[in-house]
């Protein structure tokens, strides 16, 4: 198997840079730029205090949404600064101080700090909405392995010995024989149906090898169908720092990379394909690419959906809030991308980094 | 048809009505074997030992309440001279050592009950011991390896169950670091590439139940 190995590469990429203070610096840039730009398009335009309010809003939200603690904080104080410096003092008479400023100011806080906690909030809830379908279907497998292995399993071999007591009741001949033939095939299918539910068991396991077994999986298919035509070569990279995934989330983007895989390897014809996995902050995704013969699009958009396990693909993307794409041409291969975004594939797993300051309270506070 | 000897009497242990009832109905079709009594866990094992005092006990593994290999523990320790086979679904080596160390006699695997449950009775009956090809090949090749710990099954079983590090940590009082240590060595003794594969392996080889 020395020729498989050889066209298999496996690498690993510096991943994107680590959430760190240049971009919390980018993100507060950003919130001071669009500030800025809103100020002087009012100017410019004389717009209503009201409009402009609710143009500042937005960037403060939208900064808060995406930006660590400290520059959304800085963010919306300089949006204040730049209310009350050009416009609030449209509210009263020039030069006059006027208690409407101070209440107009902090009227803006509490509103834009109230919708940046409500939308976060519904984030929070779809998250953890996810994570507990996970942990359900999660225990649910346990639960089929389970349960078959302890009854249905031994049922049947408690009817196998049924049926062996009336073999050895019969006398020899062709249905004696015509039995045990039957009895014997019975025993593979006993052995099938107990490989299987191992697996279904083992699939629960918590592992962030989903490298490995993408990796595993394309020398498999590499090696099956080798047998039939000319050589492909697998390529697998990964960028970032790999984490640990929820089981079920591992297990979903396992089978729709199989399924992605499985189209690239048997029916392309493709003599390159890749998979790359990225493991980013914010967003966790995993594209498979081959040089193939393509897919009519028409085909990809629907129609014929359930060819090619599409349908499964998209039903289980969407199963773990995952986005999916194909693009395809015929002649100019394939690329199928997943995205899951951050929040939900870390969430769901207890390794992951969330909010830096509250992350570390969390942590001191169980050490003790 | 008339046996020169008594019939040879038989308690059959397994908490699965339907697998009793077959073992009952391939044991009734023998003229020289009578099933004397059944138990569906081990203290009902125990109690029925005591009991009818039967020729050959067949014990399964897995049972609520108190499994197989504590059954025999008690077993054995009052009757010294207890025949017992175990029947069970798994090769793995880990619980064939802990079944012939509670005092089996005979290891049994459910797939080929059918076939071997009789001969095996019959044997065993007589004084002999038996072990089907397989197991014994599973017991040899992992004669000389390192066996876990019981921290380190601890620690297996959690990682089955689908926790991480830091609830492993939680769950056992003990730092993520240990847990760590923990893991490298039962991958190291297991020859696993990874948690996977470890538990894959610790399933097969009968180290944690499913």
């Amino acid at each position: 198997m020395s020729t498989a190995r050889d066209k298999l590469i496996v690498e690993t990429l510096p991943g994107p840079s680590r959430r760190g203070h240049w971009y919390a610096a980018a993100q507060f840039l950003f919130g001071i730029i669009a500030l800025a730009l809103i100020t002087f398009a009012a100017v410019r335009l004389r717009l209503q205090p009201g409009t402009i309010s609710l143009l500042y809003l937005i960037v403060v939200v939208f900064v808060s949404l995406r930006a660590p603690f400290v520059s959304s904080i800085a963010v919306s104080l300089i949006a204040v600064f730049f209310l009350n410096l050009f416009f609030l003092p449209l509210f009263s008479s020039l030069g006059e101080k006027n208690p409407l400023d101070i209440v107009a100011t902090v009227v803006f806080m509490i509103t834009a700090w109230v919708i940046t906690a409500m939308v976060a909030r519904v984030r929070k809830l779809t998250e953890a909405q996810l994570t507990l379908r996970f942990e359900e279907r999660l225990a649910e497998r346990t639960r089929i392995a389970r349960e078959l292995h302890d009854t249905l399993l031994q049922s049947f071999q408690g009817l196998m010995l049924h049926f062996q007591t009336v073999h050895d009741l019969l006398p020899p001949g062709n249905a004696k024989e015509a039995l045990e033939k039957a009895l014997d095939r019975a025993d593979q299918a006993i052995v099938e149906g107990r490989g299987a539910i191992q697996n279904l068991r083992s699939s629960t396991t918590l592992t962030n090898e989903l490298a490995q077994a993408i990796t595993a999986l394309g020398e498999e298919l590499g090696v099956a169908h080798d047998g039939e035509r000319g050589s492909t070569a697998f390529h697998v990279s990964i960028e970032g720092r790999p984490r640990e995934l929820h089981p079920i989330l591992r297990d979903d983007i396992y089978r729709i990379a199989r399924e992605a895989l499985r189209n690239a390897f048997h029916h392309a014809q493709a003599r390159k394909i890749e998979a790359e996995i990225t493991y980013g902050d914010r967003l966790l995704r995993l594209r498979v690419r081959d040089d193939g013969t393509g897919v009519d699009p028409k085909l990809l958009d629907g129609g014929r959906d359930g060819h090619w396990g599409l349908a499964g693909m998209r039903e289980r993307s969407e199963q773990i809030g995952a986005q999916l794409d194909i693009w395809s041409e015929v002649g100019a291969g394939t690329e199928v991308e997943l995205r899951i975004p951050g929040s939900i594939a870390y969430a769901a797993s207890p390794d992951r980094s969330g909010f830096r300051i509250f992350r570390k309270k969390k942590e001191t506070a169980n050490e003790r | 048809m008339s046996a020169d000897r008594a019939p040879i009497r038989i308690l059959s242990v397994d908490d699965h009505p339907l697998l009793r009832e077959g073992v009952a109905a391939l044991l009734a079709s023998q003229a020289d074997m009578t099933l004397v009594a059944e138990a569906s866990n081990g203290r009902e094992a125990l109690e029925q030992f005591r009991k009818h005092r039967p020729d050959v006990t067949l014990m399964d593994l897995q049972m609520p309440e108190m499994n197989g290999v504590d059954a025999m523990i008690a077993i054995c320790g009052e009757f010294p001279g207890a025949r017992i086979i175990v029947l069970t679904t798994y090769t793995g080596d880990v619980q064939v050592l802990r079944a012939l160390k509670a005092g089996a006699r005979a290891y049994l695997l459910k797939g080929l009950l059918r076939k071997e449950l009789l001969e095996t009775i019959r044997l065993v009956h007589a004084g002999q011991k038996r072990m089907p090809p397989e197991v014994a090949t599973e017991l040899a090749e992992h004669a000389t390896d390192d066996a876990l710990s019981l921290r380190e099954i601890e620690v297996l079983r959690l990682i089955s169950g689908g926790n991480a590090n830091k609830e492993i940590a939680a769950q056992l009082s003990i730092t993520e670091e240990t847990v760590k240590g923990h893991i490298k060595n039962i991958l190291a003794k297991l020859g696993a590439n990874d948690r996977t594969h470890a538990v894959t392996i610790g399933l097969k080889r009968g180290i944690i139940d499913l």
